[in-house]
């Protein structure tokens, strides 16, 4: 199972970054579509198969991740549109990490 | 001139710099909301662990999926628009909306049945439990309600483009509207792809 | 001057009356609308203000008791930070002149400003309904901490929902100026040529935007608590009260900026134009008021020092309250910079100013005991907390203000004000002023607290000098709404120009016309060029 998956997104993005051109086809939906599916369902199988919790957790997030980039990249043109978008929603998700951490900060050390 | 007119030119550009600040402001407001996660999830690991079983991972998943279909079927009718398909556009909002339904639907049946065992704020069973749990259920009513609630503003969205469409006065030359509309059911769908694991997975 | 020239305020739309102001969509409109309302929120909040400076003057009950007075400062707080400082300057100078500065004819989503005034109206109604109904005012306090909020036999969610929709009203400026500020420069202002309050309307709105959620969703959750019981906070139900003030002050530290940095950005245009001479230090002033944005999100824990927080959590937050008062000080530098071998012109915005600069300092400074955890163990919750933020809001906020209307005035009403009148008055508030906040300092180092109404014996001298000083003040400022609203209508006519400024409004007729430029300027130069 974990080897098929990850050749198949290749393959998936590798389609998408071919169609995207100037304006996103029909296809490139799909594409993002299956992808983001295929990595639910590699996230539900992670809680099913005997590995250490922090290991899972670490994964499962990481997808999330992952998926949440696709989103934004694809299904929501940043990849197609002036780089300001994207510098804005890296500083916005930097700002967001810092106040976890230093909440955290707070929690661990009390 | 006898109007009060407001001094509108029209600019595609700034109304989508204009939906993307907004869209900034619910990414915040939910991180809020995950914060607050976060913190309890590391002060009761335990609890949280053992009430996420309570959550049926195939409805939740199904709802994944449903919602990244509809995610699917709003951004084809992006395209679609822009190739003057008015008919399949507006199919395509149809199945959107209907999909955010299903999706509703779902939900309604999962809090049913958590209101059956007396899991909900506020209920004596539920305060009855360990501190741990009470928050859990606490976060999950509270941030899977706000979600369902953006979900619906969504698709009160879509119907307003919906109309729109059918009216022409969006079409293939002026859709920044259903271009918006999709950014804001993508965040919709954005948020659900965390509360999916950090509720349901993560045990 | 063209023949067809109608100043906006004679302007005849669709609507007639009292309805061509509240349904209007013209910016300069809208920050009329904006000024009235702060306005009288202020004269509200400055009555409560003065009803707990005569409660003060003597320890024991004087006019009122202890529950009266929990009240009292709770309204206090709330109509002069959510009603009065935080929309402030960017509602009423951001929206009049924003577009102005810029070459404009209005700001983005013109209608969207619209509702915002709305909402800011509506927030403003629910929250002092809280006064009114059921089962008395709040008494929380405007930082509404839990636990007491979540179980306080108080009015207290009609208060913690009008500050959401308050809320709202600030987001959508925020958003608006954002896109205005992205969009609709003239044709030539790059962003490097744009002046500086403009600048600084760019910063606070990305704080505007940003920050506000998460108090927005903070008071969601207290009231899900107070409703549903879901205990977010309440420690018997498994919460922790520390995390309420954790999220509280994710927000109301970022929106300390949002109300500092449009006042700074006042300033920066008020002292070239009396110096004539140009900023000293302008990508300075620049970066310095998005480094202040950017690092001030990073300190909000300097607010619990004495919460219970772990050291690693104390060590970086003073550390980073440190880091932030550079910014600051950099701006102060460079204003004093502009003005050193200047053709200085002593007019009334100028005084406000340079006594801007004077209050602002001590307040930062002031800030420095509290920022330093050993050193604010002694002085939190004292009066010494008073007096800090009081210099620093009241005195740089309030005193930016007061220089930007009569900056501005002779450009919005396109008349004059009387100057020796507002000379005299401007002297009598800052003399108030002073006497008023000082003493706070002096009664928190000795360990007078904050939000009571009584104190022991030892604390009466000082505190007559400041209920003393606040008579003197309120003095000052009925001199100088007289003159002013006076002035509107009777005084004499303005010419486009009255200071020798170099930015755009002094280009355009006083007042200007509904869309501001008979044509969208070409601008080729900075801002603030004197020869």
């Amino acid at each position: 199972m974990v080897v098929p998956v990850p050749v198949i997104l290749s393959y998936k993005l590798m389609m998408m970054e071919s169609a995207k051109k100037n304006l996103p086809g029909f296809r490139m939906y799909f594409y993002t579509f299956t992808s983001l599916a295929l990595l639910t369902l590699l996230e539900v199988w992670l809680t099913q198969i005997k590995i250490e919790t922090a290991l899972m957790v670490g994964l499962i997030l990481t997808i999330a991740v992952l998926q949440a980039a696709i989103v934004l990249l694809y299904n929501m043109h940043l990849k197609f549109q002036e780089k300001i978008f994207a510098v804005f929603i890296s500083i916005l998700s930097f700002l967001i990490l810092v106040l976890i951490v230093f909440t955290m900060l707070d929690y661990i050390y009390r | 001139m006898e109007h009060n007119h407001a001094i509108v030119h029209r600019d595609d550009e700034a109304s989508r710099i204009g939906m993307w600040l907004f869209i900034f402001t619910e990414l915040f407001l939910f991180a809020g909301l995950f914060l607050v996660f976060i913190v309890y999830r590391y002060k009761y690991s335990e609890s949280f662990h053992l009430a996420s079983k309570e959550l049926n991972i195939t409805i939740g998943a199904i709802n994944s999926i449903v919602l990244l279909l509809s995610g699917m079927t709003i951004g084809i009718s992006h395209v679609a628009i822009q190739k003057g398909n008015k008919k399949l556009t507006l199919y395509l909002l149809a199945i959107t909306i209907i999909l955010g339904i299903v999706f509703l639907v779902n939900k309604y049946f999962e809090w049913r049945i958590k209101f059956e065992h007396g899991l909900y704020p506020g209920s004596v069973d539920l305060l009855a439990l360990s501190k741990g749990d009470i928050m859990f259920f606490g976060l999950y009513f509270f941030m899977t309600g706000l979600h369902a609630l953006h979900l619906i503003a969504g698709l009160a969205f879509i119907s307003v483009v919906f109309g729109a469409v059918v009216r022409e006065k969006v079409h293939a030359t002026k859709f920044a509207l259903l271009e918006n509309c999709g950014l804001y059911w993508h965040l919709v769908d954005l948020v659900w792809l965390f509360l999916f694991p950090l509720f349901y997975l993560i045990n | 001057m063209d023949q067809n020239y109608v100043s906006y305020l004679d302007y005849q739309g669709k609507y007639k009356g009292i309805r061509s102001w509240i349904f209007s969509t013209d910016h300069k409109r809208i920050a009329l609308l904006y000024l009235y309302s702060i306005v009288s929120f202020f004269l509200v909040g400055a009555t409560l203000g003065l009803l707990m400076k005569l409660e003060l003057i003597a320890p024991g009950r004087t006019i009122m008791g202890a529950q009266t007075y929990n009240g009292l400062f709770t309204l206090h707080g709330i109509t002069m930070i959510f009603l009065v400082v935080i929309p402030g300057i960017p509602a009423v100078f951001g929206n009049f002149f924003l577009p102005i500065l810029i070459g404009a004819k209005d700001v983005a989503f013109p209608k969207l400003n619209l509702l915002s005034w709305w909402l800011y109206v509506t927030g403003a109604v629910i929250a002092l309904s809280s006064q009114f109904m059921g089962s008395g005012p709040p008494d929380t306090g405007w930082t509404f901490y839990a636990p007491y909020s979540l179980m306080a036999p108080t009015n207290v969610i009609a208060a913690l929902l009008g500050a959401f929709v308050l809320g709202f009203s600030s987001i959508l400026t925020g958003l608006n100026f954002i896109t205005t500020i992205h969009r609709m420069r003239a044709p030539g202002m790059k962003w490097l040529k744009m002046p500086l309050f403009p600048w600084s309307l760019y910063a606070t709105g990305w704080i505007q935007l940003l920050a506000t959620p998460i108090i927005g969703i903070t008071l969601l959750m207290v009231i899900a608590e107070r409703l549903f019981k879901i205990g977010f906070f309440n420690p018997a139900l498994g919460g922790d009260p520390v995390l309420y003030q954790h999220l509280f002050w994710i927000y109301s530290h970022p929106a300390v900026y949002i109300m500092i940095l449009p006042a700074m950005g006042v300033i920066s245009e008020v002292i070239p134009t009396f110096s004539h001479k140009t900023i000293f230090g302008y990508k300075a002033i620049v970066f310095s008021s998005l480094a202040i944005a950017f690092v001030g999100y990073f300190v909000w824990g300097h607010h619990m020092f004495a919460a219970g927080l772990s050291s690693q959590s104390l060590f970086a937050f003073s550390f980073l309250t440190f880091i932030v008062a550079i910014p600051s000080a950099v701006k102060v530098f460079n204003w004093v910079a502009t003005m050193y071998k200047g053709s200085i012109d002593r007019q009334t915005p100028f005084l406000w100013a340079i006594s801007f600069i004077f209050v602002f300092m001590i307040g930062g400074l002031s800030g420095l005991f509290l920022g330093s955890p050993a050193t604010d163990v002694h002085l939190h919750d004292t009066a010494f907390v008073v007096g800090h933020f009081h210099f620093i809001i009241f005195g740089g906020t309030g005193f930016a203000f007061m220089a930007a209307i009569h900056y501005w005035f002779p450009k919005i009403y396109g008349r004059m004000y009387d100057t020796s009148w507002a000379n005299k008055g401007w002297m009598i508030f800052f003399t108030g002023f002073l006497f008023l906040y000082t003493p706070m300092f002096y009664l928190g180092l000795t360990g007078m607290p904050r939000r009571s109404y009584d104190y022991l014996p030892q604390y009466q001298t000082p505190n007559i000098i400041s209920s003393l000083g606040s008579i003197v003040m309120l003095c000052g400022l009925a001199i100088i709404i007289m003159n002013l609203v006076r002035s509107a209508s009777h005084g004499v006519k303005a010419e486009s120009d009255p200071w020798g400024g170099k930015t755009l409004e002094w280009q355009v007729p006083s007042p200007p016309p509904l869309e501001n430029f008979e044509e969208i300027p070409a601008i080729t130069n900075g801002p603030y060029e004197y020869k």
